[in-house]
């Protein structure tokens, strides 16, 4: 049996799987598209959020639980989202790919 | 706190879990709060919601749908497997679906539907009615006084319809039109959509070239309401300028078949205000009631007002009593009865529709008992059969609908041309889209129960049992459903059956119930002056056409023989005995001026005496009303009687049988007859052919255009038959609609006992095939088939005919001399029913008896 390899994340994937370990326990989709607009400055449609972590947790990233109803929410529980062990590799497999590719391009992109 | 609407979280439910798509939910709360000043942030939180769901169906779509897609193909494989039976139950639901929506289209708009004022149910007809007549009207003293002296009415407006011909350049229009008095449109409570509305001002002679027109006469002539303002419009008796133009969809009175385009103010002369002789009534009077008052209140005063008149004009009152009716029932109380009959039985024959598919649909899944079974065995789980089965329930639904509503749009033009004349408000008929959805959702609901409960059933069943022997062990509750929906059929066809048989031995006794004259091959023209000649010779003219049997004179105004088919107006007298005190009652009678030949002509019958002699001036024929009411029974003949307004007596000569002028089913007065004295002045032809008339309509026709007075216009003919099939249009198209309802529901009845026999012959080969091998005879198998379908049939009619007899007593009213309870009707349906049902189960028996026990057995 061969050594079992990190799933492959998108660009998105990525992004969604380091503001949840960012976040840590306070990670739900409305706070992880927050985070990823402030950060990034990029849009982050929370629909495309709440199925980017589905998927993750389809690909045993993450796993999701229920907080308490708030007031605020029209009394309806958050879903939190926290990593799961593989998570971490998975993020260093994704950016050490980014890595070696960049590696002799540094001068074209600017990265010094 | 907001929530998104019941539809958008039953959808993310449905694409999420629900605990997710709370959540969701929650998140979309939350993420509004944040932004109060958001503007529509309901509409924000649904296209917000409408966002998720959409994205989370793209991202999880492609599964479900390729399932969907599979079970769809499937289901129109099973379809196209049995085409035949699809084909069927498609054509049944349309031609329910379609049945109901047009009937019910029809109905609602002309009897069910409010009438369009504000507060219509305010609104009342007054107006003086005698017994035996169809006038409603009023006269002109009546009016003032009733405007005056009642405080149970808020309002009361006066008006004549009439036709106005409106030139535009060299084109001109015949115009719906009416001469009201001002407060018409307060009564009414419609403000004008432009410009405004003439006053009480405008009701003076000189001031009354004024007019208000409807917005389709507007924009037809004028482009708009807007220009048409000022405008003026060319009419007969000299132009009128538009003051106002009143909104789309109004029109007043709504009694005509086409809308009331022009309203002008109605200018009441002073002759009319002091009547001299007596009260002529030509007005029609809609009022107010006001809030709180009853019409009953509204009436005691309209009679204490009139007081003085009853005292001056005591003859006017004779048989006259003052009425006040709504104006909802004035309009549609002659068409109501018969109108909610028709839709009770549009409703009976789509509930017959319903059993019936629904039968088909229980037969169909007998008949895949076995391949349902295969794919249990095979690991198909109940929810995968379930949604096969109610994909194809709802299938032939919605190809049913589809048909239907293509079907019912063209329907329902064709039903409003088939109305007879003078239904109020049918230029309003269009299809009703709401009951077209709740006939199409009584179809699918029937396509998806009906398909959803075998599968339901079959999932449960003992897969190996039914694997052994196709099915026949978990038929058995299936064939008492399918016995009761038989049976239920059965039952709904019978009470069909009855109610039309009801209606169309009534509509048959109308047309053979004795007028009082033979209406066959009979013509008459309107009143008309003859010129050079005089009537006399115009009759010698007439005689001379092939096919014209004989020609008799009448003085112009004559009352026609059937009123209501004509119009026109009567000219009554009022007749006393001669002997009697001057201040003895005397009686309201209608007066014909005729040549002794009339009688002969109309076939009228004497009962006593005969003719009077031509220009015979002191004698009289009286009818049997008369001759009863004013003297015994056979004292009339030789008797002296006194006609107001006449110095001299007349000596009756002769006594004849009535005319029925309303038709069979309405009294009418009593009636008397004059020789024709003056060979001059407008008269009018009563001509019998030999054969049919209107055949000899066209060569009369031309004769009489050559001998008219110049400037006269030509005498129109009418066909007496015409104008009876006229008076009994409403019976004939409610017998006939009621026919075509009770044929199709005997039909779809016949379709369904051949439909429950043949599925049991189907599921008992095996069993009969062993009993033929044991020596039962094919005869025997095939009477016990007939058997059954008798037992289905008698005991549906043991459940429906009394249930006839109690429905049928509720529309007696509607009925012509025939009893609700009448055994020839229900004998009569019983028999047709058992004929029919038989004849449906003789193809399932004979298949039944060629049963071949070698090769079912082996089977």
């Amino acid at each position: 049996m061969g050594k079992r390899t990190s799933p492959v994340l998108t660009e998105f994937e990525l992004l969604v799987l380091l503001a949840v370990l960012g976040l840590q326990d306070a990670a739900y989709p409305l706070a992880i598209g927050d985070a990823i607009e402030t950060k990034t400055k990029r849009k982050a449609s929370r629909g495309a959020v709440l199925i980017t972590l589905e998927r993750l947790e389809d690909k045993g990233l993450v796993t999701s639980w229920y907080g308490d109803p708030t007031p605020v929410r029209g009394g309806r529980a958050k879903r939190f989202f926290r990593p799961k062990p593989g998570a971490i590799q998975a993020v260093r497999a994704s950016l050490g790919r980014i890595e070696t590719m960049t590696e002799g391009l540094e001068a074209l992109l600017g990265l010094r | 706190m907001r929530r998104p609407s019941r539809v958008t979280a039953w959808l993310l439910r449905l694409a999420l879990s629900r605990h997710r798509a709370d959540a969701v939910i929650g998140d979309i709360s939350e993420e509004l709060a944040r932004h109060e000043k958001r503007p529509w942030p309901r509409l924000w939180f649904e296209a917000r919601a409408l966002m998720y769901l959409a994205t989370a169906w793209r991202l999880s779509g492609p599964a479900s749908l390729r399932s969907a897609r599979h079970v769809v193909r499937d289901s129109i494989r099973a379809i196209q497997s049995a085409p035949g039976m699809s084909a069927f139950i498609v054509l049944i639901l349309t031609v329910g679906i379609t049945a109901a929506t047009v009937t019910f289209s029809v109905v609602d708009t002309v009897v069910l539907r409010p009438l369009p004022f504000p507060q219509s149910d305010e609104l009342v007809v007054l107006s003086s009615a005698t017994s035996v007549s169809n006038l409603r009207a009023a006269s002109v003293p009546e009016y003032l006084r009733w405007r005056q002296g009642n405080d149970a009415l808020s309002a009361l407006a006066a008006y004549r319809g009439t036709f106005d011909t409106v030139t535009f350049g060299t084109d001109s229009e015949a115009i719906q039109s009416a001469r009201t008095t001002a407060n018409l449109f307060d009564v009414l409570r419609t403000p004008p959509l432009a410009g405004q509305l003439f006053t009480p001002d405008h009701e003076i002679a000189g001031r009354d070239r004024v007019a208000v027109i409807g917005l389709g006469l507007a924009q037809r002539r004028f482009g708009s309401a807007a220009s048409a303002l000022g405008q003026r419009l060319a009419l007969r008796d000299g132009p009128v300028t538009i003051l106002g133009v009143m909104p789309g969809g109004f029109s007043y009175p709504l009694t005509y078949d086409k809308p009331v385009e022009l309203w002008r103010p109605l200018v009441i002369r002073d002759d009319e205000r002091q009547p001299q002789g007596g009260l002529s009534r030509d007005l029609q009077l809609v009022g107010r009631l006001r809030p709180g008052a009853s019409p009953l209140q509204a009436l005691a005063q309209l009679e204490a007002a009139t007081q003085d008149l009853r005292q001056a004009f005591p003859h006017s009152y004779r048989d006259w009593t003052s009425r006040i009716v709504s104006l909802y029932e004035s309009l549609v109380g002659n068409v109501r009865g018969w109108m909610l009959l028709v839709l009770w039985a549009v409703g009976l024959v789509m509930l017959v529709a319903c059993a019936n598919v629904a039968n088909l649909l229980l037969m169909r899944s007998t008949v895949r008992a076995r391949e349902l079974a295969v794919r249990t065995s095979l690991g198909a789980t109940r929810r995968q059969l379930v949604a096969g089965l109610l994909t194809e329930g709802l299938l032939l639904s919605l190809s049913a609908a589809g048909l239907a509503v293509l079907l019912a749009s063209w329907g329902v033009g064709v039903a409003k041309a088939a109305l007879p004349l003078g239904i109020p408000r049918a230029e309003g008929i269009s299809l009703d889209l709401r009951i077209l959805g709740t006939a199409i959702a009584m179809a699918v609901m029937t396509g998806l129960v009906f398909g959803a409960v075998p599968a339901w059933q079959a999932s449960r069943a003992d897969v190996v049992g039914l694997l052994k022997d196709a099915g026949s062990n978990i038929t058995s509750s299936r064939r008492h459903w399918r016995a009761a929906f038989v049976i239920l059929e059965v039952a709904f066809v019978a009470v069909l059956l009855v109610a039309t048989a009801l209606f169309v031995s009534s509509f048959i006794k109308v047309t053979r119930a004795p007028l009082g004259f033979d209406r066959a091959d009979l013509m008459t023209t309107d009143s008309f002056k003859p010129s050079p000649q005089i009537g006399i010779e115009v009759a010698d003219v007439l005689r001379q056409i092939p096919g014209v049997a004989s020609v008799a004179i009448m003085a112009g105004g004559s009352p026609p023989l059937i009123m209501r088919g004509f119009g026109g107006g009567a000219s009554g007298t009022n007749i006393r005995r001669a002997d009697a005190p001057s201040t003895s009652e005397v009686l309201a009678a209608d007066m014909r001026r005729v040549s002794p030949d009339y009688f002969k002509t109309a076939g009228i019958a004497f009962i006593r005496g005969s003719v009077f002699a031509d220009a015979d001036s002191s004698s009289v024929v009286i009818d049997d009303v008369a001759a009863q009411k004013l003297f015994a029974e056979s004292a009339a003949l030789g008797a002296t009687i006194r006609i107001q307004g006449m110095t001299r007596d007349f000596t009756i000569v002769g006594v004849v049988a009535n005319v029925h002028v309303n038709g069979p089913e309405e009294p009418s007065g009593a009636q008397v007859y004059f020789p024709l004295l003056s060979k001059t002045g407008n008269v009018q032809f009563l001509i019998r052919t030999s054969g049919p008339a209107t055949p000899v309509v066209p060569a009369v026709q031309a004769a009489l255009g050559g001998m008219v007075a110049p400037g006269g216009q030509p005498a129109q003919v009418l066909v007496v038959q015409e104008a009876f099939r006229r008076i009994t249009a409403d019976r004939r198209f409610s017998a006939g609609l009621m026919s075509i309802f009770g044929l199709l529901a005997l039909l779809i009845g016949a379709a369904g006992i051949y439909s429950v026999m043949a599925s049991l012959v189907a599921l008992q080969m095996r069993e009969i095939g062993l009993r033929l091998a044991l020596g039962a005879t094919a005869a025997r198998i095939r009477r016990e088939v007939i058997d059954q379908a008798g037992r289905y049939l008698l005991t549906g009619l043991a459940l429906g005919l009394p249930i006839a007899w109690w429905v049928s007593r509720a529309f007696a009213s509607l009925l012509f001399r025939v009893e609700p309870s009448d055994g020839f009707v229900y004998a009569a349906v019983a028999i047709t029913l058992v004929v029919v049902g038989i004849a449906a189960a003789l193809a399932p028996a004979w298949r039944a008896g060629r049963v071949d026990p070698l090769v079912t057995l082996k089977s």
